[in-house]
């Protein structure tokens, strides 16, 4: 965990967010730093823009603190509250909120002359940047008739115009096709590493996270439930929804030596632990037998088939039984074994195939 | 609209015919009977383009003050959070569903001689408001002022809250954001607004006389020239009647234009 920690030198935002809405509350803590992108995932109603409107400003806070390149920007304690516009924070919207009476080029100017500069100044400045993002062409356009991807595409230029230190995007891709998502995905990843500040971005997409973020931030009924690189959530995550999110069955139990008992059945593991454990299975690790495997040190379950459905170009199960899983099978080997939901199934998993880390 | 086919029900048509020939008959009546040989010369008679003129440069004068006011009040109405707000919005419907004599009388009661506001008036400046042409704007933007904040509000309120959001992430301050942001998104309510305020203070009656009075060229207004006609020249007020309904007509239209079709 990053929160709390002793504000190093590259922290940008270093935040306490403490906030009500509604019967929900939101308390999270976490640090963000320069030049970095941050993702901010979690189920939706989790929290996530709550948690940005209150760093922008638009949400008041009831608890904690806003630290902003060492500047306090918000804390309820000492009735220190700085005014959204006064903030050097920017925010992108999931439904763009370009102005609709106004061209491309204007909206991108908008920030540069509310902060006092000339119209002239404000409009070469927005060409230039509009340019720099392939939008030359859309520039005169009205904001109204702009594509979703190229209204989403000014909203980041109109935000990265005023230079902002801290940039946040509210889902910014979640309104638009795959392919124009993807290549959003790219342009953002390259500008954002251009500017100088850090970037907070939330997301339901776990693409966005693991090919986007250089830290990840996950939030849970208000409250963060895991902090960390995509790396370390991708392999070791601590919930289900991080779990899913990386593609893993995540079981939790007690090992003792080199197995683990997970409440219906017992896991033979990696190496040898102690106490509580997470351990983390990938679907495709797992293989289904119509009869009971034979082998060696193995972990084999009865199971029924839940669920049976297409996932890429294998086909993805749920299991029932004393181990509830998700696997994953060639779609030949789906079709040898007859796989229906209720078919009773046998499941095995090789010990190396299992990575445990203490809970 | 499952069954837009057959025959309505009796009980429903036969009281909406009559409802529309109600409507329409007074209006077909002032068409049949309009001195058109004369028009000419009862409209264009000095009194009538006085009155005209008047009543055109007072309806004006009053949609501009309305606009300069009444806008900023629906903002605050809409946009802004103080106490006693629900106070605010009732006094200002007041006058929505005040008859307009009784509007007259207050106005009286308040700017004249002897007057809340206007006795101290007054005695001061020996100013007198009453019986001038500034009384006629006076009593028109009492009466019509309401509709203006009504239809400009009800603009501001159809539009997403958060633009001002997005407007102040980026720096703008409020008033910043309201010229630059809001003002052009809810033009076409302020227009119509605008329009709906100029047409009500044209046809403005009942405060005008009762504050303004009856003075040809300063406080005798289209209306109350209509009115005063009817008794020595008919014709003349049946011409500027036709006058006044076209120019009702034409502010409807533009209000279908710019407004109830949205």
């Amino acid at each position: 965990m990053t929160a709390a920690a002793a504000p190093a030198d590259d922290v940008v935002l270093a935040a306490d967010v403490g906030c009500r809405r509604g019967g929900f509350r939101v308390d999270a803590a976490f640090t963000i730093r320069e030049g970095t992108l941050t993702a901010l995932v979690g189920p939706n109603g989790s929290g996530k823009s709550t948690v940005l409107r209150a760093l922008a400003g638009l949400l008041p806070m009831d608890r904690g603190t806003v630290t902003l390149d060492r500047k306090l920007l918000a804390d309820p304690s000492s009735g220190t509250h700085v005014r959204v516009e006064e903030r050097p924070i920017s925010l992108v919207f999931q439904d763009h909120l370009l102005f609709p009476r106004m061209s491309a080029r204007d909206n991108v100017a908008f920030g540069l002359r509310a902060r006092g500069m000339t119209k002239a100044a404000a409009r070469s400045r927005a060409d230039l940047l509009l340019g720099s993002m392939g939008l030359t062409d859309r520039a005169s356009a009205r904001a109204t008739q702009l594509s979703g991807g190229e209204a989403q595409r000014v909203a980041l230029a109109r935000a990265r115009a005023v230079s902002p230190r801290l940039l946040l995007l509210d889902e910014p891709f979640a309104a638009m096709d795959q392919h124009v998502r993807a290549s959003m995905r790219a342009d953002l990843k390259a500008h954002v590493s251009a500017d100088s500040g850090a970037t907070l971005l939330v997301s339901h997409d776990p693409l966005d996270v693991l090919v986007l973020a250089d830290e990840v931030v996950v939030l849970e009924e208000g409250r963060i439930a895991q902090t960390g690189t995509p790396a370390e959530l991708a392999n070791r995550p601590r919930t289900d929804y991080v779990a899913r999110l990386a593609g893993l069955n995540l079981l939790r139990g007690r090992a003792r030596g080199m197995h683990a008992d997970v409440g219906r059945a017992v896991v033979a593991l990696d190496a040898a632990y102690d106490g509580e454990v997470f351990i983390a299975i990938r679907p495709t690790s797992i293989a289904v037998h119509r009869v009971q495997p034979e082998g060696s040190p193995r972990n084999v379950w009865p199971a029924t088939v839940g669920s049976v459905e297409l996932h890429g170009d294998q086909v993805r199960l749920t299991t029932l039984g004393p181990v509830a899983l998700r696997a994953d099978v060639t779609r030949s080997a789906a079709a040898e074994l007859g796989l229906n939901p209720g078919l009773p199934v046998w499941l095995s998993v090789k010990a190396t195939e299992v990575t445990a880390y203490p809970a | 609209m499952s069954r837009e086919g057959g025959r309505p029900p009796l009980p429903l048509a036969l009281p909406a015919a009559v409802g529309f020939v109600f409507l329409v008959l007074p209006l077909g009546a002032l068409l049949v009977r309009a001195p058109y040989r004369r028009a000419g010369t009862a409209l264009f008679s000095d009194e009538s383009l006085q009155a005209l003129r008047l009543s055109v440069v007072t309806a004006s004068v009053t949609t501009v003050l309305a606009l300069v006011l009444g806008v900023p009040l629906a903002w605050m109405l809409a946009r802004s959070d103080f106490r006693g707000r629900s106070i605010v919005r009732a006094v200002v419907l007041v006058p929505l569903v005040l008859p307009p004599v009784v509007g007259g009388v207050a106005l009286l009661l308040a700017l004249g001689r002897r007057g809340v506001v206007g006795g101290p008036l007054f005695r001061a400046f020996g100013w007198s408001i009453p019986f001038t042409s500034a009384a006629v704007v006076i009593a028109q933007l009492f009466v019509a002022m309401p509709f203006l904040i009504v239809t400009v509000e009800g603009a501001l309120r159809g539009l997403d809250g958060r633009y001002d959001d997005a407007a102040a992430t980026l720096g703008a301050s409020r008033w910043f954001t309201f010229h630059q942001v809001t003002l052009p998104m809810i033009a076409p309510g302020i227009t119509a607004g605008a329009a709906l305020c100029w047409a009500r203070a044209l046809g403005e009656f009942g405060a005008t006389i009762t504050f303004a009075g009856n003075y040809p060229g300063t406080t005798q207004t289209m209306p109350i020239k209509v009115y005063l006609a009817l008794e020595t020249d008919p014709d003349a007020a049946i011409a500027l009647s036709l006058m006044l309904l076209l120019v009702s007509v034409v502010i409807l239209a533009l209000l279908r234009e710019k407004w109830l079709r949205v």
